[in-house]
């Protein structure tokens, strides 16, 4: 659900197509702010479309279902959260996700033609502390998603 | 005439480049693995084991399962580890903890252990992990000593005679 910046339409009907990058997948170097494509953590059938909003080393204040109060992001983790985040399944509810679970970049929006172009960008939730990088003390944070 | 020929040829290279590719992504691949992690199972170095891609895809896999699988900590890095719980299972987080604590693994995730428990970064220090990383399941091990790679897991009444 990355609604509104793509499926504004609420009814289903009309669906975007969009453009993915996959071997910027390959190199597995993603910025904050990038729209991804990922393997549901929850369910491995799946494929969710969500923003980067943190990196590796960054701190985040999440939103209610998670339980913590400040949240460090570990070593090749990284938080997604959809666009609009009161109603999306996002790290909020399971916590950073591994960056391998990501199997492309979504760099342009094709279909409809009105708004074809890149993907809108959205600028740094205040939520968000961009950290100094990954540092050793990552091996300690360890991934523990958290299920209601 | 002569470059027709050529051009035969090099079309048939990349043809037959392409579905090597395929296959490797898809049916089956062979590996080298080293590490500590697996030690009676697998040596530290220069072990050739093969892995399908089938199982994991058509969710064949269950406990005692050997399977490759995508490091969580190091997305360019693949770990081979054997599956201890599916979803549901209620595990030990730490055998060898003197204070135990037992959590249920989560929807959409597996906990796995390598069979050297005493060294080997697995579940225990990064969680659960989800079951998209697995790439794949192995079956054999191919050098040294070619065997079949089964599922290792034990009844508990067969274990305890």
């Amino acid at each position: 659900m990355l609604q509104p910046t793509l499926n504004p339409d609420n009814n289903q009907l009309n669906r975007d197509l969009v453009l993915l990058n996959r071997l910027a997948a390959l190199r597995h170097q993603y910025q904050r702010g990038d729209v991804v494509t990922l393997w549901s953590p929850t369910d491995p059938t799946r494929t969710i479309i969500k923003r980067i909003v943190a990196v590796e080393g960054d701190y985040v204040y999440p939103l209610k279902p998670h339980p913590k109060e400040i949240v460090r992001i570990p070593k090749g983790h990284c938080w997604i959260e959809g666009d609009e985040n009161f109603h999306s399944k996002d790290s909020n509810i399971y916590g950073p996700v591994p960056l391998g679970l990501i199997t492309a970049k979504v760099t342009h929006i094709v279909w409809p033609l009105s708004r074809l172009g890149r993907v809108p960008h959205r600028g740094r939730p205040e939520r968000v502390k961009y950290g100094a990088g990954p540092s050793d003390e990552d091996e300690d944070d360890s991934y523990k998603p958290n299920f209601a | 005439m002569n470059f027709q020929r050529l051009a035969r040829f090099t079309t048939n290279i990349i043809k037959g480049a392409a579905c090597i590719h395929l296959f490797k992504e898809h049916v089956c691949t062979v590996t080298m693995c080293m590490g500590p992690s697996m030690l009676p199972t697998f040596n530290i170095i220069n072990d050739i084991v093969a892995y399908e891609r089938i199982s994991p895809r058509l969710m064949n896999l269950d406990t005692g399962d050997v399977v490759v699988c995508i490091s969580p900590r190091n997305p360019r890095r693949a770990v081979m580890k054997r599956i201890i719980g599916m979803p549901g299972d209620i595990i030990c987080t730490d055998p060898t903890a003197i204070e135990r604590t037992y959590i249920t693994v989560p929807r959409g995730h597996v906990w796995l252990q390598g069979d050297n428990i005493s060294n080997s970064t697995d579940s225990r220090e990064y969680g659960p992990v989800p079951y998209a990383l697995i790439r794949g399941k192995v079956f054999a091990r191919l050098w040294p000593g070619a065997t079949w790679i089964r599922n290792g897991r034990v009844p508990i009444e067969e274990h305890s005679r």
